[in-house]
């Protein structure tokens, strides 16, 4: 049933109308002799068509058309304006603010039914297209959220593979996509940014894939030789996740690149300082150190807590970003929070709180 | 019936069967015609211009759409004169819109007393 609103000062004019659309099945028509109350119906119900009078009493067919063009989507109703009217000025008026159509007074009977029917015929065609787009917009936001959490999960199987190799920080990689989102959050990044760096940052070590396995398991401290080796990683890992289209492969390559540049520009591999060096790799350098430090490893048994917030006091301004110190110290319980329900299901954790919806709007 | 004060065969198409609502509508007819030419004739002693052509224009429209074509051309010319002068000629527009509201409103009459209430 569509629906047919009617605006005319006159009583007798009204009913006139309402009987000429009677016998156009599938109506309802709903009619005013005031065109403020015609306003009000209008900003809360949808109409299919308005048959508006020119000259009524304010506000007037002018005046209602462009406090109708204000009701958010309501502009796609169609207006027929009825006048007396040869006036060109309100004619042009009435056609800038939307008027699909005029009729002029004497009405002719049939024209007024034609019209209608028309407008009302042209109304449900534009409905039926507005929804399928509707359809279609929502089948392909859906259909590419599958595809970015596949490609997500994807990445992240590949980064486990990468560390399977390296048994103590398989966890690790975990954490540390939890713990840059807290920091990112606690220095006021977008949500959008934090979720992208829970997914990118447990990706900041996958150059370990080119290190040797007696580089990378030794047990005691390594050469000057091994050392160079190591860092290498930090390239390696770029050019492994660089040029893609992903907007988390982007962030991931990034992270790589720069997450063992220090603040004070004695890191590597570029010796970048401040600034220059992306936040998110500022970011995941700090969670880096933090989880690793309080992890054992083939060449060292865990730090203690103090010892680890001590280091980290120490290395700010010279390794550390003091911004990320800063917004450290608040997220701390956090961090340890994560680390002490830390367990193998984490992994799907990490995964099920990116949220591909968000990168999807961003 | 079918005057130019009242062309009937144009309600009639309008109103199809509903005889009711035809009476009925004849009813409103003949007392917003009234009405309307009785504001005018105020307006116009009053020397309102401006409302007196409101009410012409109201009445015109009125009359125009229900097939009331005699009083649609007369209630024309009155805005016509209230809006644009000369005023001199007023009093004589007013007289004769009064003159062809009452042969309506007659006309109308004589359409209600043909139509009984009780058929549809």
């Amino acid at each position: 049933m569509q629906t047919v609103v009617i605006v005319d000062d006159s009583p007798i004019e009204l009913t006139l109308y309402g009987h000429i659309l009677k016998n156009i099945g599938g109506i309802q028509d709903i009619l005013f002799d005031e065109s403020a109350a015609a306003l009000q119906w209008c900003a809360r119900n949808v109409a299919d068509l308005i048959l508006l009078d020119y000259r009524m009493p304010a506000p007037d067919g002018l005046e209602f058309m462009e406090r109708f063009q204000h009701f958010t989507g309501k502009n796609d109703t169609p207006i027929v304006m009825i006048t007396a009217e040869h006036d060109r000025y309100v004619r042009h008026r009435a056609l800038e603010l939307g008027a699909g159509d005029f009729l002029t007074k004497p009405v002719d009977t049939v024209e007024l039914r034609a019209r209608v029917t028309n407008a009302l015929r042209v109304r449900e065609r534009s409905q039926l297209l507005s929804e399928r787009a509707v359809s279609l917009d929502e089948e392909v936001r859906s259909a590419t959220a599958l595809l970015l959490d596949r490609e997500c999960e994807a990445i992240f199987r590949l980064t486990r593979a990468a560390e399977h190799r390296d048994q103590d920080t398989g966890d690790h990689l975990v954490r540390i996509g939890l713990f840059a989102a807290r920091i990112a959050g606690a220095l006021g990044l977008s949500q959008d940014e934090q979720d992208l760096l829970s997914v990118a940052a447990p990706m900041h070590d996958i150059g370990k894939i080119g290190t040797p396995d007696e580089i990378l398991q030794k047990k005691g401290p390594l050469t000057r030789r091994e050392r160079e080796i190591m860092k290498a990683h930090t390239i390696a890992g770029y050019d492994i996740l660089r040029d893609s289209c992903s907007a988390v492969l982007q962030k991931a390559a990034e992270i790589a690149l720069a997450h063992h540049e220090n603040f004070d520009g004695t890191g590597y591999p570029y010796g970048l300082q401040g600034a220059r060096i992306p936040i998110s790799a500022r970011i995941v350098a700090l969670c880096d150190v933090f989880d690793a430090l309080l992890s054992h490893r083939p060449y060292k048994k865990p730090w203690s807590l103090s010892r680890v917030t001590a280091y980290i006091e120490e290395q700010d301004g010279r390794q550390f970003d003091p911004s990320v110190v800063a917004a450290f110290r608040k997220v701390m319980p956090d961090l340890l929070a994560i680390r002490a329900g830390n367990n193998p299901n984490q992994t799907k954790l990490a995964s099920e709180q990116f949220d591909a919806n968000r990168l999807l709007e961003a | 019936m079918q005057t130019d004060f009242l062309r009937l065969d144009h309600l009639t198409e309008i109103f199809a069967d509903d005889k009711s609502a035809l009476r009925s509508f004849l009813t409103d007819l003949c007392a917003e015609a009234g009405r309307l030419e009785s504001q005018i004739a105020k307006a116009c002693r009053e020397h309102d211009w401006a409302r007196a052509a409101r009410q012409s224009h109201e009445l015109k429209g009125v009359c125009a759409n229900s097939g009331c074509d005699e009083a649609a051309t007369t209630a024309a010319a009155l805005e016509v004169i209230v809006t644009n002068g000369p005023y001199d000629a007023v009093s004589l527009h007013v007289d004769r819109l009064r003159s062809v509201i009452e042969r309506l409103r007659g006309a109308i009459g004589v359409a209600l007393d043909a139509r009984p209430s009780h058929s549809k």
